[in-house]
């Protein structure tokens, strides 16, 4: 009897596992979900939305972005034995190639660009009817054409040159190809192309009807966690001082400043605690990329702080740095001597950059586990704008206004037309006041390439010339090889 | 010679039995130990240590038995079998070997050597029995032809590489399919914390055999996840009769294998002041005196190694790093098994128990293990199984593979002479070669990286017997597994954190079922055919949490209750399900023409609705030629010639690859973000081995030479690759179905019984097989991936691995400085891409093994040799720190050859305190030919000496023997590979390494000695 039972038991098994099929499709991912899925939830497209800003954690868009172009030019350089951003120091690399600012290593910021452009498209472009409510979709869409032409305009400037500034000799002559523009999102196979760059000047263009579409979407925002109507503005107005357009530059910054509400710091200690986030929030910011310590962070390996202050003291600020600093000068605040934190101990070997051995604390771990907040742009920095901006339209005069406004924050006795000679002097001047001012905030070396200029070693040795290829970071040859219509940067 | 007789029993009512005793048929001993099977029904026993053996309640019917012995030549008979009778078998042996007539486990079935129609190498308990191993690697490594086992670290309890016929897959690379008693083992959600072999919940003591299924033909009955082989491992089973106990106890000694040298701090100090003499001289064109160098040189590495700047060169230290990392282990083992039963229930039951330390640090491997193989007879016809091996399992191991500063192998590499552990009050030295939280001596006292792994393994089978040749059989097996990491690191080893512990528990359920339908049926005597029909379901579903948590106060505690905050909390799970059809059929004319045609059908989870099921088929034949009436060779025993072809499958890629996914990656503000993680491919679908063998099998001088000849060809297909898109899509990749690789070779099994006296036997088995491999295609109108990667360029035309550097051309007698030549063949200081050509690989081109087993009365010897060649490779750590200048670290002594004045002609340039020749290429990271050592290898993998007690002396003990053994491994090695183990595999936990080109401070492979005691009872 149990025998023919036995047998009965294997037939059911065996007619049971023939329905196998349908059992294969109850496999379900745990942390992601089907494409179709994403955008026709609320969760969903705060989940996409929440994606552009995450993508401002990698290492792209923090340590690199805002050290790298200090580290390239004369601001910061390694210690003997460091090796991060070595490559940038020395204008170095393996098989002849230099790593730039459009590197592949830690994180490549090619594809960390295109990444956030492939969210910015997908709110832009996809979020399905009824999804979220009007005035929200109005913001993330605001914010998408913002952070996309943030992310072009980071990439233009890597690897070509700024309109009106495209050599007539040399290697570069004529080159006048920016970055390829895609606004639609890639949904499918079908949606992948091979696409070529378009020019320097279409380029502008895109980021310019981006951050014009943006300004009415964002009216009135003013949580500076998130893009601000300021920041757009003030967006605008670098990108216009970038292309040479003064006027709207000196305009946009004007309107930056005031949409703001927000001040310059003009204490001592104020100066100096500015960056620290256990102090409150930056007083000068317009937008600040927020950082979860616990799960945000890019740790002991990459971390602005690491590079500069913490643990690895790779780029120290140079002599050709700190020389340009008066005693009085409040910023010194943001210097200290070179102190290891993991090993808790005091690092002599900075005097071998600078004769004080300091480092440089605006990236100090202060929110904890390395962790820094990062500002993307601040009051001082527009005043900069303005005073450049007013240099190019109505002279000396014109630009002292705001430069004197922020030296004076700074702890500076203000400057008079008579302290020079013609504009080239307060060019010279304003120039230096950047370096004081946005140091490790991501702007010396693209300073000097958008005004023509050679990149100097802290020795005041030529790095670049203008003249070079190397002014313009070449594209990762893999990229080339993959996208045959993509044309590589001349020389490489 | 034969006898059978038939008497009365105690059988069940309606079936028999079958009895006898096993013989020596010239010197008329018994055999104990040798097999015997009822070759239509799998059924089968053990002489025991009278000789006697006893298989019970068999359908009446008739049988072919076959009765075989290491040693001897196989007796095959037809029996009757009676109902209610007892059938008495009397075998006796003609010595000589095995041959044709070895019975190997294949998929689904046993079948004996000269039934195969595929190719399958076939590693028994014998040859494993003494050596001191962990794992079923690693007794794999050299025993079986064209089954190349690499190990990826000799930390005890740790991972091998292994690949059968080479590797045929780029993104979907796999270890086989391993499969014990039936259960399908899963590789999935292993520890990341340290190398670690999955295969570590089996007790090779409790192995009876393996058998590796290599071709098409073989391992078609697998499908979809035979494409990289399958091994089937059978565990010991109970033999009827008086219950035998063995116990074994051993105990040993871990070394590391080779050493490397290294400057003392005298000669380093040399190279120093060389070094900055050379610089001002050559770079500013100054001259500066010895003395001035050296100051330089103390200002540094004082400032560093914390000398201080006024330290003199007789201050500093000379400490041997590799005397202190590279220290010795000792190793312990404890087995006890009992085997035996009665009519119908026979068991086979063993406790293990292992510890066993490694060269490195604290690296350790312990196990406890049990096993319960019980076997049943509930009726005549219905008969149950039911296997469980539980294993708990705990390793320490090392930080390893990769050029970090907290990796002992690195740290071996990473720390000049002239640094040291501790300062002479007995506290830790903070100025090691990057400060105090990674001094060795920190990493070894205040860091523990435990895995631990609980796993029940088994499977409850049962089957029926309709009639003599029909039978129902069902199985569900279990593979579970349970392993807990945790990582501590004390305050002192993580200041930043204040002490960090991180706990990490992944449990995998793998589970299966299947039900089997098979047959065997004679007719006329000379058509045979037998087959089985089925199918089978797999679901693997897999679980990992991870916590951490940082702030200890001091290092009293190590659990997450006492770190000050919790820093992670995450978790994920992932699963996949596979089910199949499995048939297959099997026919031979007299035992002369062979036929067999397998398939399977399987559905897998993993792709997309319109690829999600394939069909994987074989066929193959044989021709017994010497079973011919023409064939009249007198030295040819038996011949027979294979040939098979099939097709397997590869769905080794992500649970979720055919899906368009938005991933849950990063967050802001408390928002988790979604990310375009994967375009949709609903095509997406197998990777397919397509595979050709043509084998014979031979047997010559009355069986004393015997073995195989294979040659194959594979042409791995529609490889899941990964297809480049321009990264201004939003995607890096998109996984599609293209490409193909070839793997070809060419294998040999040869064994002899050399000298088969009474006193004295000599036997010798040999097995080498030549492999080659070639990337036929890749994406349309691509013929290179990872162009210009030196040692990750795939292209067409070339083998896997190969390496892409340009070609070095010495040091410049005039100055010292590093030349390559250019694409045009002239010297150049700055060679680029353009100059790069292909050079050499990482494939091993020939790979073996030879045994040699001596028997004197009662004296036993083995020596086994294994060897790779062909494979070369770039030691990345070892040149990046010790054959190039780096910021003072170990320095190989290879540099005292070095360039030192105008006319010196020699292979090392001139010192320097940095990295740049003006106007040449660094001499540390342009690599060349020079850079590239050829990893090939003979090792003495093994050596066993076993002496059994006099049968007097054992006696009068009241034992039933006695035996003890020593053994090595590792002993010796030859090889021009300058580093610490030419056995070069990168693979690190969760990631296989295809190119076998590079290797960065792995843990080298250790050297063994071993000596234990078996007593039997």
């Amino acid at each position: 009897m149990r025998e023919r039972m036995f047998f009965f038991t294997g037939l059911t098994f065996i007619l049971l596992s023939a329905g196998c099929g349908d059992i294969l499709d109850n496999t379900e991912p745990s942390t992601a979900i089907p494409g179709e899925e994403a955008l026709a939830t609320v969760d969903g497209v705060n989940a996409v939305r929440a994606s552009m800003y995450s993508e401002l954690h990698g290492f792209a868009f923090v340590t690199r972005m805002m050290l790298g172009p200090d580290a390239l030019a004369d601001n910061t350089s390694v210690l003997p034995g460091a090796s991060r951003f070595f490559g940038l120091n020395n204008n170095s690399s393996n098989n002849g190639e230099r790593s730039g600012l459009n590197d592949t290593d830690t994180q490549n910021t090619y594809e960390a660009v295109y990444d956030l452009i492939q969210s910015a498209n997908l709110i832009l472009n996809e979020v399905e009817e009824g999804v979220v409510d009007e005035a929200t979709l109005n913001r993330y869409r605001g914010e998408a054409h913002t952070l996309r032409a943030f992310a072009m305009h980071y990439l233009v400037r890597v690897l070509g040159y700024e309109p009106g500034r495209i050599p007539d000799s040399g290697p570069g002559a004529g080159f006048d190809l920016g970055i390829i523009i895609r606004t639609e999102p890639t949904i499918t196979i079908e949606d992948v192309d091979d696409r070529p760059r378009s020019t320097v000047e279409q380029v502008y263009e895109q980021i310019e009807s981006d951050l014009l579409a943006a300004l009415p979407l964002l009216e009135g925002q003013n949580n500076t966690e998130y893009v601000t109507e300021a920041f757009v503005q003030g967006l605008l107005a670098r990108v216009y001082l970038y292309w040479s357009r003064y006027a709207e530059a000196d305009s946009y910054a004007t309107d930056a400043i005031a949409t703001s509400g927000l001040s310059l710091v003009t204490d001592s200690a104020g100066v100096a605690d500015m960056f620290d986030e256990t102090a409150g929030d930056h007083p000068e910011s317009v937008f600040t990329v927020q950082v979860n310590p616990s799960t945000e962070s890019l740790g002991v390996n990459n971390s602005p702080n690491v590079y500069t202050a913490t643990q690895w003291m790779a780029q120290i600020p140079t002599n050709s740095l700190i020389d340009l600093y008066e005693a009085s000068d409040y910023r010194l605040g943001w210097y200290a001597p070179c102190f290891n934190d993991d090993e808790g101990s005091p690092e002599s070997n900075c005097t071998s950059v600078n004769d004080e051995g300091w480092e440089i604390q605006k990236w100090n771990g202060d929110l904890g586990q390395y962790a820094d907040n990062i500002p993307h742009m601040r009051i001082a920095e527009l005043l900069l704008i303005q005073a450049e901006a007013r240099l190019n339209t109505s002279g000396i005069s014109a630009a002292l206004a705001p430069l004197n406004n922020l030296r004076e924050a700074r702890g500076l006795t203000a400057l008079s037309e008579a302290d020079f000679t013609d504009n080239v002097a307060l060019l010279d001047e304003l120039l230096d006041e950047r370096r004081r001012e946005l140091v490790a905030e991501g702007h010396r070396f693209f300073d000097l390439k958008r005004l023509g200029r050679n990149i100097p070693f802290p020795n005041s040795a030529t790095k670049i010339s203008y003249n070079s290829h190397k002014i313009l970071d070449d594209i990762d040859p893999a990229e080339v090889e993959t996208n045959t219509a993509l044309e590589q940067n001349p020389g490489y | 010679m034969v006898y059978i007789l038939v008497g009365g029993g105690t059988a069940f009512a309606q079936s028999g039995n079958l009895t006898g005793t096993v013989t020596d048929a010239e010197t008329g001993e018994t055999l104990p130990g040798s097999n015997v099977l009822i070759v239509e029904i799998s059924r089968g026993a053990s002489a025991d240590t009278d000789g006697s053996y006893e298989i019970r309640n068999i359908n009446p019917g008739n049988y072919t038995v076959r009765i075989t012995f290491i040693g001897y030549q196989t007796l095959t008979q037809e029996v009757q079998i009676t109902a209610g009778q007892e059938t008495v078998f009397n075998a006796a042996l003609e010595v000589g070997s095995v041959g044709l007539d070895e019975l190997i486990v294949t998929g689904y079935g046993v079948e004996s050597k000269r039934e195969l129609t595929g190719s399958i190498s076939s590693v028994s308990s014998d040859e494993f029995s003494n050596i001191p191993v962990q794992n079923v690697e690693s007794i794999l490594q050299g025993r079986a032809a064209g089954v190349q086992v690499t190990t990826s670290s000799g930390n005890p309890g740790g991972a091998f590489q292994v690949r059968v016929r080479g590797n045929g897959s780029i993104n979907a690379a796999s270890e086989p399919l391993y499969i014990v008693d039936g259960v399908q083992i899963s590789f999935s959600n292993q520890s990341e914390l340290t190398s670690s072999s999955p295969l570590n919940a089996i007790n090779p003591n409790d192995i009876e055999s393996i058998e590796v299924l290599k071709d098409a033909a073989a391992a078609a009955i697998y499908g979809s996840q035979a494409a990289s082989g399958v091994v089937l491992i059978t565990t010991k089973r109970g033999v009827e009769g008086r219950t035998q106990i063995t116990a074994r106890a051993e105990t040993g000694l871990r070394t590391a294998t080779q050493r490397v040298g290294y400057l003392n701090s005298a000669q380093w100090a040399e190279y120093g002041i060389e070094a900055w003499q050379n610089d001002y001289r050559y770079l500013l064109g100054q001259e500066i005196s010895r003395e001035q160098a050296q100051a330089f040189l103390i200002n540094d590495i004082g400032g560093i190694y914390g000398y201080g700047a006024s330290a003199t060169l007789d201050d500093l230290q000379n400490f041997n790093w590799q005397d202190y990392i590279y220290d010795q282990g000792i190793a312990q083992k404890y087995n006890i098994s009992a085997s035996g039963g009665g009519e119908s229930t026979t068991f086979y039951l063993s406790a293990g128990l292992e510890n066993t330390e490694g060269h490195v640090f604290g690296s350790n491997f312990d196990r406890y293990s049990l096993r319960a193989n019980v076997d049943h007879q509930f009726t005549s016809r219905l008969q149950g199984d039911v296997n469980i091996g539980l294993t708990r399992s705990n390793q320490f191991g090392i930080c390893q593979d990769g050029n970090f500063i907290n990796c002992p192998p690195a740290q071996a590499m990473f720390e000049p002479p002239f640094s040291f552990p501790y300062l002479e009050n007995g506290e830790y030295n903070p100025n090691t070669a990057f400060g105090l939280s990674t001094n060795p001596a920190v990493v070894q006292n205040e860091v523990e990286r435990q895995v631990g792994n609980v796993q029940v393994l088994g499977d409850v089978s049962l089957n029926y017997q309709f009639t003599d040749w029909l039978n129902l059989s069902t199985t569900f097996g279990l593979d579970y597994r349970d392993i807990s990491d945790e990582r501590y690191d004390s305050p002192i080893a993580n200041p930043s954190d204040g002490g960090a512990i991180s706990r990490n528990f992944r449990t995998t359920s793998n589970t299966m079922g299947n039900i089997i339908l098979s047959f065997r049926q004679s007719f006329d005597e000379i058509h045979n055919i037998s087959g089985l029909a089925g199918s089978e379901y797999r679901r693997e579903f897999f679980e990992l949490v991870s916590t951490r948590g940082i702030g200890f106060p001091g290092s009293l505690f190590d659990v997450l209750n006492a770190s000050a905050t919790p820093t992670d909390a995450s978790g994920f799970n992932s699963e996949f399900r596979l089910a199949s059809y499995l048939g297959q059929i099997k026919y031979n004319y007299d035992e002369r023409y062979y036929l067999a045609i397998v398939g399977r059908y399987d559905g897998h989870s993993r792709f997309g609705a319109d690829t999600r099921w394939g069909l994987f088929p074989s066929v193959s034949g044989a021709w017994a030629v010497s079973e011919e009436d023409f064939f009249n060779v007198g030295v040819i025993e038996d011949l027979k010639i294979r040939v098979g072809y099939g097709t397997t499958g590869n769905a080794n890629i992500g649970n979720f690859a055919a899906r368009g996914l938005f991933a849950a990656e990063g967050s802001y503000i408390g928002n988790r973000a979604l990310v375009p993680d994967q375009l949709p491919n609903a095509d997406l679908g197998w990777e397919e081995a397509q595979e050709i063998n043509l084998g014979l099998d031979y047997s010559l001088f009355d069986g004393r030479l015997y073995g195989s000849v294979d040659v194959y060809q594979r042409k791995n297909k529609n490889l899941l690759l990964d297809r480049n898109l321009p990264l201004d899509s939003g995607y890096g990749i998109i996984t599609e179905n293209i490409g193909s690789i070839r793997n070809r070779g060419l294998e040999f099994e040869i064994n002899s019984a050399n000298i088969s006296r009474r006193d004295f036997a000599w036997n010798t088995r040999f097995n080498v097989a030549f492999q080659g491999n070639e990337i036929l295609e890749l994406s349309e109108g691509q013929d290179r991936i990872n162009a210009g990667d030196e040692f990750q360029t795939l292209a067409v035309g070339h083998p896997i691995g190969v390496i892409f550097v340009p070609k070095w051309a010495g040091v410049n007698p005039a100055d010292g400085r590093p030349m390559w030549y250019n694409a045009d063949g002239n010297l150049t200081y700055t060679p680029t891409l353009d100059d790069y050509d292909y050079y050499k690989d990482g494939v091993q081109d020939m790979i073996g093994g030879l045994g040699n087993t001596f028997n004197y009365k009662d004296i036993s010897l083995d020596v086994f040799f294994q060897f790779s060649f062909g494979q070369w490779a770039f030691a990345n750590t070892d040149w990046y720190f010790t054959r190039t200048y780096n910021m003072y670290a170990q320095f190989d002594d290879m540099v005292l050859d070095r360039w030192r004045e105008p006319g010196d002609i020699t292979y090392v340039p001139r010192a320097t305190t940095g990295e740049t020749y003006p106007g040449t290429a660094s001499y540390r990271t342009q690599l060349g030919t020079h850079s590239i050592y050829n990893a090939s290898y003979i090792r003495l993998k093994s050596v066993t000496l076993s002496y059994e007690l006099p049968a007097l002396f054992i006696d009068r003990v009241g034992l039933a023997g006695i035996r003890l053994y020593a053994s090595g491994i590792n002993l010796m090695t030859w090889t021009n590979w300058p580093y610490y183990d030419p056995e070069v595999s990168f693979d690190t936990p969760g990631d296989i390494d295809i190119y076998n080109n590079l290797v960065a401070a792995s843990y080298p492979s250790a050297m063994q000695v071993n000596a234990g005691i078996e007593v039997r009872f």
